[in-house]
């Protein structure tokens, strides 16, 4: 799987393999948190229904609680198809609308990105408040483009309790989608966070996904360096404006800085891990 | 080897952290393993306490002195058993260690030499490296404990070999990566690995690494019984929880070494020359490219 001029393309993954393991991680994390199941936002998209259909492996159907969050005004086919998914799931699924909490907001700007990254912080705001009544954790579904790119939104969409889809390329998501059978409907559609009427991932980013993860699999795991990608036949402009965007993104990637003054300061020299049982 | 040996590699998913519930899970298997016949039941790397322990490795580590130490060799009353531990030296110093226990005592401990600290790999922050590696007599045979990535070092094989093993006990924790055509590509490269070093100095492998998730790393299982001519006898589940029995039998391990002796006539000394060659100052120097620095 080598192109002419020597890039690996993204390897195909074995999906069953890839959804036991993540069904294993998700179990474990639920048994280490204490907590009873998952609560997640259900778009309509591949993501959200691909971590909820590991979720459900991991927790059974009675503890995946999923909600569409719409936001826009304009008739999509997202409610529709989140609806389609959590039936053919059999998963529960709950519908509140945003937009009101939004337009109600007193924010800073109506320009179109600001309020959308804080339509997305509504979002996982009203997610952790059900999760607290649900005894339930936040179940992220950013994947490894996403993060990578920085295509996020911070303490937004990233806001969650774990990321199981976060080192699958957004491409070998759909793979794995595909290959688990889920409705046509969520594998083809048009990527979209939907947080203001018309947005595509793909036509805000101003390249595809396809793209996109060739670029961030050759620079991830290739460790090839940017002009030997840029050499391999893929357009230029579309490498540097993909890596500019791994590189300008760096601080979403970490948790806030501390710096240190003391011997033992949390995250640097204080290093337990999130299940910290036994003895102190 | 002076007999034939029944080992039962547990492939298990240990709680992180939590010696008293590992320990329960020691016991029972090491129970149900005497009642079938068992001779040896090897559990994987650090398999009473998990893996990703962080800043826990000083709550959980074991000394001659500790409460539950007898606990631990009392395991070994009915049944050899190989476990992973973090073992407090008299030092002081916190080890990633091997141990072979027999009639309830401690026959052979080993300090992990190499800890990875590169990748997602974090251990010499947590452990201090062991010096040594030795084989050692076992009730029924020679052998030698091969810590995880001690095993990416042909040189501590090598150094068993020589000093006799005949079965290598090679417990690891060893996380999966790459899931691809049934199985992750980082634990068939694992098995490529052992099956070589099975095949080149006609030993016995058992492997032993374990399941489950901690902290991001989903472990890849895949332990395996591999014998002296390298073919894979058995081999566990990539993600759950196995048990694997195999009788290693010394015939096998003769008819191996009659049908490839090259390591029977390994030239110690010629090693020896040459590896004092290379830890000489001139060639280190030359070998981290400071050639002209290192001529007079």
């Amino acid at each position: 799987m080598t192109t002419a001029a020597g890039i690996d393309k993204v390897p195909r993954l074995d999906a069953d393999l890839v959804v036991r393991a993540l069904a294993i991680a998700l179990s474990q994390t639920l048994d280490d948190a204490g907590r009873s199941g998952f609560v997640m936002g259900l778009s309509g998209g591949v993501d959200s229904a691909l971590a909820a259909a590991i979720a459900l492996r991991a927790a059974g159907p009675g503890a995946v609680h999923a909600f569409h969050l719409p936001a826009g005004t304009a008739i999509t086919d997202s409610a529709e198809i989140a609806r389609e998914m959590a039936d053919h799931l059999g998963i529960d699924l709950k519908t509140i609308p945003v937009g009101p909490l939004v337009d109600g907001a007193p924010l800073a700007t109506s320009e179109a990105r600001g309020r959308g990254n804080f339509t997305s912080r509504i979002r996982m705001a009203l997610l952790y408040d059900r999760a607290a009544a649900l005894d339930a954790l936040v179940l992220g579904t950013s994947n490894k483009s996403e993060i990578a790119l920085g295509y996020t939104t911070l303490w937004g969409d990233m806001a969650a309790d774990c990321w199981p889809l976060g080192d699958l390329y957004k491409t070998q998501v759909l793979d794995v989608a595909r290959s688990i059978g889920l409705p046509a409907a969520v594998v083809e559609r048009t990527p979209s966070a939907e947080l203001w009427d018309g947005q595509t991932d793909e036509g805000e980013l101003g390249f595809s996904y396809s793209q996109a993860d060739l670029v961030l699999y050759a620079y991830l795991e290739g460790r090839r360096r940017p002009e030997e990608i840029a050499g391999s036949g893929i357009d230029a402009d579309v490498v540097e404006r993909v890596l500019d965007r791994v590189q300008r993104n760096a601080f979403k990637r970490r948790l806030p800085w501390i710096p240190k003054l003391t011997t033992r300061t949390v995250g640097h020299d204080f290093l337990h891990p999130r299940a910290w049982r036994g003895p102190a | 080897m002076r007999r034939s040996v029944t080992v039962r590699v547990i492939q298990h998913r240990p709680v992180l952290g939590d010696l008293q519930a590992n320990l329960a899970d020691h016991r029972a298997r090491v129970r149900a393993a005497a009642e079938e016949g068992v001779d040896l039941v090897v559990f994987p790397e650090l398999s009473l306490t998990g893996y990703a322990l962080g800043d826990l490795v000083d709550a959980v580590a074991l000394d001659p002195g500790h409460a539950r130490w007898p606990e631990v060799l009392a395991l070994s009353e009915d049944v050899d058993v190989a476990l992973g531990y973090v073992e407090r030296g008299a030092d002081g110093y916190l080890y990633n260690a091997g141990a072979y226990l027999h009639r309830g005592e401690l026959l052979h401990s080993h300090r992990k030499t190499y800890l990875p600290t590169y990748g997602p790999f974090d251990e010499q922050r947590f452990f201090t490296p062991g010096r040594t590696i030795e084989a050692f007599d076992a009730p029924w045979g020679r052998a030698a404990l091969v810590v995880c990535e001690e095993a990416w070092h042909p040189a501590i094989t090598h150094g068993a070999v020589a000093q006799g093993a005949e079965v290598l006990l090679t417990i690891s924790n060893a996380p999966g990566r790459g899931p691809q055509e049934g199985d992750w590509a980082s634990q068939r490269g694992w098995r490529g690995i052992l099956a070589s070093y099975a095949r080149l100095y006609a030993v016995w492998v058992v492997y032993a690494n374990r399941v489950g998730y901690e902290e991001g790393f989903v472990f890849g299982g895949g332990s395996a019984v591999i014998a002296p001519d390298g073919r894979e006898l058995l081999v566990g589940d990539p993600l759950e929880p196995d048990e694997l029995t195999a009788a290693l039998d010394p015939a096998e391990l003769r008819r191996a070494r009659i049908a490839n002796p090259a390591h029977g006539i390994e030239r110690h000394q010629m090693l020896i020359e040459a590896l004092a060659r290379a830890a000489a100052p001139e060639a280190r120097a030359v070998a981290a490219g400071e050639r002209e620095k290192a001529q007079p």
